[in-house]
């Protein structure tokens, strides 16, 4: 274990460094790279489920707006006591009761769900997004369809200028150090015994099944963790926001964004994120500067044009082009 | 409000879910046709649905055409694009990756959403068309309605006949089976594949069209998300890959969906739509616990 084992995660890591940088330096980069950021992670903890299973979750936004109202309820439970707790300590605790209530979650979901195989879980989970939205709109809990606002109860209990820091800065740097905690946990995972188990998961279900790898057991565990992963993140995205409403907290296109991400960059690799969202985040802000309005119009045919230039990913065409090479060694 | 539930109150809730649900049968079909034999999942269903129903407003709104003709129309239109997919972007991704088609179909929905947000503009249209109303158990109901009912189940019983009484339904069956093996009994698969896609959209686009027999209003760019999630519901509940597994499972969806309903708003829940589409989903989960293959599998 050299610094040659590591190098793609140096690699990962110096390039999230120079991001942090130019948001620091430029104060005008800011707002594109704490989009970037979200993006970013996202698809990373998605990808820590997703590219070492190679199951999709299609419910999966749904952990993470469970995170964020998890999140937002309990930093408004705490902050609605005479005299607060210090920020610090109401922030962990926010971050910890989204991580439980996304664990709870995917424990319920996977137990069920986990058992079916490929497009089938996929798509049997489509249900999970929609069924918590309708839930919460339905009985009307944590603000129902008119959502649920932090705003005013971070500016009570602290004063203005904490709450623009909050909002700007300090929920920027949450994302940031979820999205290094998954990174960690993917190299982690790919390292342990769990993540070759995982291995021969991917390359043959039934034959990995039948040398003794607890299929069901790892799928659920990998699912467990990312879950868990994107309630905090949705806990830090509640902190950026201080608001939430069920119809955009739900939608479908935060799920399918993070798939895009992970696919355009390479599924299952842990730089494909990074280099993805950066190449969608980038592609998506440029089209909206220079075609607004009409973004969408043009970004879907390039995505179109993607899929079937890169079906392995951007990461997947280079190390096929450059193969064996250093640039191979710098992808994982 | 008060309303007395007698037994014809139920019958009625009944029938007009079964109504209801040989449409979402139809709107369903497509999809699972498209995973049966492509094994591709058409993440951008619900925006050919919305191609559908704006075929339908215009050839309402123009040539004075009922959803019934223009559904026709559609199917034709969605065979085309159906054709015109597989030749220009399917045929070429098929052989990479499984997700790659997901992310690809999705695209593909996004695009025709711009498309008909940059044409038609974002705000809701809608149009409606009067036939009277039908008596069924001492409720009105309108005529429209049933009409489209027993239209998408005719289609359905079309689609049965051409799968298993035409050379090109059992070709289409052989593929199903095994792809290798119906190419070695001189299957041309491509074709198979070009013309199966075309059909399924074709499906999903004429359904759209039919959709406005049920929703009279709200004809907007986004409408298709919401098909897009209860199609893949109801075809997951169908088994994914049996066309008329969805076609019942779109049944019992409506069903279920009117029944619950009704007895919520009995019950004077606070909002007894959104809890309704909870307690299908939840029924979802359920069904998929005591099998997981789907309701009409072995």
């Amino acid at each position: 274990m050299g610094i040659r084992t590591h190098r793609s995660l140096l690699l990962l890591l110096a390039l999230s460094v120079v991001l942090l940088f130019i948001r620091t330096v430029i104060p005008e980069t800011r707002q594109i790279v704490s989009i970037l950021f979200f993006y970013i992670a996202l698809s990373e903890v998605f990808n820590l489920f997703t590219g070492l299973t190679l199951y999709v979750c299609f419910g999966y936004v749904a952990f993470v707006a469970l995170g964020m109202y998890g999140g937002g309820a309990t930093i408004k439970y705490l902050l609605s006591s005479p005299n607060p707790q210090p920020l610090w300590v109401v922030f962990v605790c926010s971050f910890a009761v989204a991580g439980i209530l996304a664990l709870i979650l995917a424990l319920i979901v996977g137990w069920i769900s986990i058992r079916l195989k490929g497009a089938y879980f996929a798509i049997a989970t489509i249900g999970l997004n929609e069924g918590l939205k309708n839930l919460i709109e339905g009985t009307g809990i944590w603000g129902g369809s008119s959502g649920l606002i932090i705003a005013n109860d971070l500016i009570r209990a602290y004063n203005y200028e904490t709450f623009i820091f909050v909002t700007t800065d300090l929920a920027d740097y949450l994302i940031f150090t979820v999205y290094i905690i998954t990174v960690m946990c993917i190299y982690l995972v790919t390292k342990s015994r769990l993540g070759y188990g995982l291995a021969a998961l991917r390359e043959d279900e039934e034959a990995a099944n039948v040398m003794g790898v607890n299929v069901v057991g790892y799928k659920l565990v990998v699912f467990v963790i990312s879950a868990t992963l994107a309630g905090m993140l949705g806990a830090g995205k509640m902190i950026k926001d201080v608001a939430i409403y069920p119809p955009q907290a739900f939608a479908i296109s935060y799920t399918v964004e993070a798939i895009v991400i992970s696919m355009l960059g390479g599924l299952g690799t842990v730089t494909g994120p990074i280099i993805g969202g950066l190449a969608y985040g980038v592609l998506k802000y440029m089209l909206t500067v220079s075609f607004p309005g009409l973004q969408l119009l043009a970004l879907a045919p390039a995505l179109m044009v993607m899929c079937v230039v890169f079906p392995y990913g951007i990461v997947g065409w280079l190390k096929r082009r450059f193969k064996g090479g250093v640039i191979e060694s710098l992808l994982t | 409000m008060i309303i007395l539930v007698t037994a014809e109150y139920i019958i009625f809730t009944t029938i007009t879910g079964v109504l209801l649900g040989t449409f979402y049968g139809l709107a369903t079909i497509g999809l699972s046709f498209t995973f049966g034999i492509l094994r591709i999942l058409n993440s951008g269903h619900g925006s050919l649905v919305m191609i559908g129903a704006y075929i339908s407003y215009w050839s309402f709104a123009l040539l004075g055409l009922p959803p019934l003709i223009s559904a026709f129309l559609a199917f034709a239109i969605g065979f085309l694009i159906g054709l015109i997919l597989y030749h220009g972007l399917i045929s070429r991704v098929l052989g990479g990756p499984e997700l790659i088609s997901l992310v690809l179909m999705f695209a593909f929905g996004i695009f025709l959403q711009e498309v008909a947000k940059f044409s038609w503009g974002a705000s809701p249209r809608g149009f409606t068309l009067s036939l009277g109303s039908v008596n069924i158990f001492g409720y009105e109901y309108p005529l429209t309605r049933v009409i489209g009912g027993v239209v998408s189940a005719v289609v359905v019983l079309v689609l049965y006949v051409f799968l298993f009484r035409t050379k090109s339904g059992n070709a289409i069956r052989s593929v199903v089976e095994d792809p290798e093996g119906a190419s070695l009994c001189g299957v041309n698969v491509s074709r198979v594949y070009a013309l199966s896609l075309a059909i399924a959209l074709g499906l999903t686009v004429a359904s759209g069209a039919l959709s406005t027999l049920f929703v009279s209003g709200g004809i907007e760019p986004y409408m298709g998300d919401l098909y897009t999630t209860r199609a893949f519901a109801i075809a997951v509940l169908g088994g994914l890959t049996s066309p008329f597994g969805s076609f019942l499972a779109g049944l019992l969806f409506g069903i279920f969906e009117n029944l619950s309903y009704m007895t919520l708003s009995l019950a004077n829940v606070g909002n007894p739509f959104s809890m309704t589409r909870f307690l299908t989903f939840a029924m979802i989960l359920l069904v998929l616990l005591v099998r997981p293959q789907g309701l009409l599998k072995r």
